[in-house]
């Protein structure tokens, strides 16, 4: 996939050919929905919520400013639909009550590892503050690249670098055996 | 020592989209591409109508004031209240200020009624 490919595509719809959108769903489809997921934990609402994205996008396309990538450009809008509907319908995620007792029984057990241990630990991002929330789903998804969030957020990269900082400080604090006893083994 | 969250969450699964994904969001957008875009109101016709109305009221209140100070005058027993009231409204050009104040809101209340 590359830029150019986008951009032709952009100037086709634009010009009145629909049909040309639908190279640009098949080059970013997976990426969104995946995005989604990150945001929901709930591929059915995934789906949604990035199908919804890309209606926006077709509507907005006029929008995009070249002197941005379409990618950056694609993911604020999918990121500020995302972040919309979630305010209107929030995920059901775990509550960070749920997790401590989930933790503090399961790490009882010593039991609690692998992908119940990763599930819980990615649920409870989802009950973070929205602004801290944000930028660990957006950092994390993009390969930890601070830039990228920066430029999706239109935030100083100095305010994501903060807030990430303070996110794993509150993850620390809500499950602290899980995410500081066991760096032994990797 | 490695922070266990950036490795969980780093190494999250990778949701594979329905066979239909791509197809629903192009039904959805040709879908929303034959729908005609909703004809906006026509302001710029409207405008200069509405121009002339404001410009007439202006015109009139001025001219009513300046009545009522001659009638007021002229018949003695109205109250001095009314008369300082009319004679103030006249020296301070009420008229012209409503005018100017419909010319400084209107254009506002515009943007308002024709964002989508």
């Amino acid at each position: 996939m590359s830029a150019s490919d986008d951009q032709i595509d952009v100037e086709k719809v634009l010009a009145g050919d629909v049909d040309a959108f639908e190279p640009i769903v098949r080059r970013w489809h997976r990426p969104l929905i995946n995005l989604a997921y990150r945001f929901c934990r709930d591929r059915g609402r995934a789906e949604e919520m990035a199908q919804e994205a890309f209606l926006r996008a077709y509507r907005s396309l006029r929008q995009w400013r070249k002197e941005a990538a379409f990618s950056t450009w694609l993911f604020a809008l999918a990121t500020n639909v995302y972040r919309s509907e979630l305010r209107r319908i929030p995920a059901k995620a775990i509550s960070i009550d749920e997790a401590r007792e989930v933790q503090d029984t399961r790490a009882a057990h010593a039991s609690f590892e692998g992908e119940d241990r990763n599930r819980a630990v990615r649920e409870l991002v989802l009950t973070l503050p929205t602004k801290y929330r944000d930028v660990v789903v957006l950092f994390y998804f993009h390969e930890m690249n601070i830039s990228s969030v920066a430029n999706i957020l239109a935030l100083p990269e100095g305010t994501i670098k903060a807030r990430l900082s303070r996110a794993r400080e509150m993850l620390h604090s809500k499950l602290p055996h899980v995410l500081t006893t066991r760096t032994e083994e990797y | 020592m490695e922070d266990n969250i950036d490795r969980i969450l780093s190494d999250d699964q990778e949701v594979i989209p329905s066979s239909t994904f791509v197809k629903n969001v192009m039904a959805t957008v040709r879908r929303e591409a034959s729908t005609p875009a909703p004809v906006p109101f026509p302001w710029l016709r409207v405008l200069p109508g509405l121009a002339i109305v404001a410009v007439a009221l202006a015109a009139l209140l001025t001219i009513a004031i300046a009545q009522l100070q001659t009638d007021a005058l002229a018949t003695g027993p109205t109250p001095r209240v009314f008369v300082d009231l009319i004679r103030f409204a006249k020296g301070i050009g009420l008229g012209w200020i409503a005018l100017a104040v419909f010319a400084a809101f209107a254009p506002t209340r515009l943007v308002f009624a024709t964002r989508p």
